[in-house]
């Protein structure tokens, strides 16, 4: 045999491995297609409150989320599937929303991408003025940083979001405040709606956590706990009753109304 | 005597703000402590800011709809977005692959390493 006829034996025979492997990995699909476990990421976890409203976080056995449970869970009404979700391990609840979320990724990814430039000294000026002029926030967002040639493959964004969000929440602007937590974190400014535009700056501030989301994109920042009530729309008198809690909200507060409630005070106050 | 009505003090201004209607002729006492315990949370976490946190909200809406995340606890919701606010040192160390280093034998650098990391705090 020649060199050329042995090279060309060798192909036919890679290829038809290559053929036989993607067949094997069909079948293979197929025949698990009922329990595969979906989502390697998260940890198996629960995050549980013990009686001093601490959180903590517990490992629990690998309880897994198999595609038939899923499609079991989707084809529930809304009011049934909250309710049976609610129920969920936190790493379970977590898969489910990472599922969501690649479920409406394609939609958003089809259809182009969010252009934006801004530069690096007007940073939050741009920016908001370029998230207005944006339809649909979820599509890609690419940044580009005035006079810096580069293209945004994912770096560049998930730096414009760290940079924008540690510019809005400086204390020189004035929207967010230190909040009186053992753990640190961001609270709005009582005072911010003296500011001007404060509703736009709110409004994007909303995006940007949105689309952080949206994009999977960690946020190294710490934000009070009534923000995130707020973004869960637990917005009534009668979601703020476990005093234990309160104090992610505001740790002064939580104490003095502690001792308020461990103490007599007679029926005249 | 706490001489304590059902209102609270507004940040920005230091007015009094009624709690309830009427807020301010109502004595706080044993019987009705608990309501006001809860309406002075709310006041707190939500009502004082109640026009910034709806913007945050409307905006976080536009790109993520309230039904997507509605079933989520608020602790798992901060440990979607921003992670896990303390790192378990002993649970970083078993997860930890090292490459360039031996696993069974006990490397000086790799040791001091995880000294140094004992010794810092959350912050």
């Amino acid at each position: 045999m020649t060199d050329d006829g042995a090279a060309a034996e060798k192909k036919r025979m890679r290829d038809l491995e290559r053929k036989f492997l993607v067949r094997f990995q069909l079948v293979y699909l197929v025949l698990t297609a009922g329990e595969i476990v979906l989502g390697n990421m998260p940890k198996p976890m629960l995050i549980k409150k013990d009686s001093h409203g601490e959180t903590t976080i517990e490992e629990v056995k690998a309880q897994t989320l198999t595609i038939g449970r899923v499609h079991e869970l989707k084809s529930l009404d809304p009011e049934a599937q909250l309710s049976q979700l609610k129920a969920l391990a936190t790493h379970e609840k977590l898969i489910w929303l990472k599922l969501k979320l690649d479920s409406e990724a394609p939609a958003a990814v089809t259809s182009g991408a969010n252009e934006i430039t801004v530069s690096r000294e007007n940073l939050l000026a741009d920016a908001l003025q370029a998230f207005k002029r944006m339809e649909n926030k979820r599509k890609i967002l690419r940044v580009t940083f005035e006079n810096e040639v580069s293209r945004d493959v994912g770096g560049i964004s998930r730096e414009f979001f760290t940079t924008i969000m540690k510019e809005m929440l400086q204390d020189s602007i004035g929207l967010f405040r230190a909040a009186n937590t053992e753990q640190f974190s961001y609270r709005v400014a009582p005072d911010s709606f003296e500011i001007q535009g404060f509703e736009e700056l709110f409004h994007f501030f909303g995006q940007l956590l949105g689309k952080a989301v949206f994009d999977r994109i960690p946020l190294n920042l710490c934000l009070n706990r009534s923000i995130f009530n707020a973004l869960l729309g637990k917005l009534g008198a009668d979601d703020y009753t476990d005093l234990k809690q309160f104090k992610h909200v505001d740790a002064d507060v939580a104490r003095n109304l502690q001792f308020l409630l461990e103490n007599q005070i007679g029926e005249d106050g | 005597m706490l001489g304590l009505f059902f209102t609270s003090t507004d940040e920005t201004n230091y007015a009094e703000v009624d709690l309830k209607p009427g807020g301010a002729n109502i004595v706080v006492g044993d019987s009705n402590k608990t309501e006001f315990v809860k309406l002075k949370c709310h006041y707190h976490a939500y009502l004082s800011c109640k026009r910034q946190l709806e913007k945050i909200r409307e905006g976080f809406y536009e790109v993520i709809p309230a039904a997507w995340v509605r079933f989520l606890d608020v602790d798992e919701l901060e440990t979607f977005m921003c992670g896990l606010q303390t790192i378990e040192l002993s649970d970083w160390k078993a997860h930890t692959e090292l490459r360039g280093f031996n696993k069974y034998i006990n490397s000086i650098t790799v040791y001091r390493f995880w000294q140094i990391m004992a010794t810092y705090d959350q912050t």
